[in-house]
């Protein structure tokens, strides 16, 4: 801060590592900003600086826990089934104009001749976000009449919205 | 002192007894006033959340300028959200234990297209907000308006001219199976 005011005068009032490597000519190279030419205007350096600087790491250093994997998983799979249940809603709803048939009969039969395994993994990932949103979402609604909102609430009922999970999605997969 | 724990002791009074303070000096009409205070007390929590918070100075809700009233925005699109995730617990419910029935159907290729709605809407919020996208996200919008209508037609589609949602939501999971269950 002190080298800042003495090495580029009280001009220079901005006090960012940014600005003070830009006006002091040191020879000390930084690796995200360049040295500055002369003639470039500070728009330029700024993307330049913006493009070249490193990101503090997030994802990959925060501890997973309950709250934020679950959260996070309840948006995923809400949009996956969503998404899903939207596009082929919308596609039975637009099929006659294209042609396609989508009526049970032949989807089913269609279905019928995909092999097992791959059969049982969609249906494991199908049936798996559908049932954890399911009951997440009982999660969130008691949430919402304030109750279990403390620390100990949020990882006990988190662990039985596994465990109902588990138990469904290897119903609806397997039987 | 003494004169200012009183107006404070008497605005907490007001907050959860439903009259406006009268020490509040704002043009707000009347309607706008009685709207004002439905909206400040909502019905699910104890009013004593005010007091934990604000401890003695509880903010005279009238005395806030508050956004015209709307049923579609604020704490009534919160609770409309909360109720329409309450009605698919039972619809699903009931096609997963019951079986099919046309007026399960029907609600569900209503209520679920919402609930589905009103999820993206909260995530077109999240990522494309109005402020910083102001194109992408109306477009955005409009397209979720337009998938959801669509969706709400396919699923009334799949009601009528096909075996219903349960029973092809059914057939479709069971396919690889020999003896196909019509109640599931």
């Amino acid at each position: 801060m002190f080298s800042a005011v003495t090495r580029t005068g009280i001009l220079n009032a901005s006090r960012t590592p940014f600005s003070r490597a830009v006006a002091t000519q040191s020879a000390r190279a930084f690796v995200a900003t360049p040295a500055r030419r002369a003639e470039e205007p500070q728009s330029v350096v700024a993307e330049r600086a913006r493009k070249n600087r490193p990101v503090s790491p997030h994802l990959s250093i925060y501890q997973p826990q309950m709250s934020w994997v679950l959260s996070g998983l309840h948006r995923n799979t809400g949009v996956l089934v969503a998404g899903s249940a939207y596009l082929y809603t919308v596609a039975f709803g637009l099929a006659p104009m294209f042609g396609v048939d989508l009526s049970s009969l032949a989807v089913a039969s269609t279905l019928a001749a995909v092999p097992t395994p791959l059969l049982l993994a969609i249906k494991a990932l199908v049936s798996g976000s559908l049932s954890f949103h399911c009951v997440n979402g009982i999660r969130h609604l008691v949430w919402d009449t304030s109750r279990g909102l403390n620390n100990k609430g949020v990882i006990n009922s988190g662990y039985v919205v596994l465990g109902t999970t588990a138990l469904l999605t290897g119903y609806l997969t397997f039987f | 002192m003494s004169f200012n724990k009183a107006i404070s002791a008497f605005s907490r009074l007001s907050v959860s007894s439903k009259t406006v303070a009268p020490f509040a000096r704002v043009s707000v009409p009347v309607l706008q006033q009685h709207m004002t205070i439905h909206t400040a007390r909502p019905l699910l929590f104890k009013t004593t959340a005010s007091k934990a918070l604000f401890g003695d100075n509880v903010p005279n809700p009238a005395a806030v300028p508050q956004p015209p009233a709307n049923r579609m925005k604020g704490s009534y699109h919160w609770m409309n959200e909360r109720a329409v995730s309450l009605i698919t617990v039972p619809l699903l419910a009931t096609a997963f234990a019951y079986g099919a029935h046309p007026i399960n159907d029907m609600l569900m290729g209503i209520v679920i297209p919402m609930h589905a709605y009103m999820g993206f809407q909260q995530v077109l919020l999240d990522y494309f907000d109005a402020r910083r996208w102001p194109v992408i996200s109306r477009i955005l919008k409009y397209a979720l308006v337009a998938v959801t209508g669509l969706s709400m037609f396919g699923c009334w589609r799949i009601n009528t001219t096909d075996v219903g949602l349960t029973n092809y939501f059914g057939r479709i999971w069971n396919a690889n199976k020999n003896n196909k269950k019509e109640e599931r």
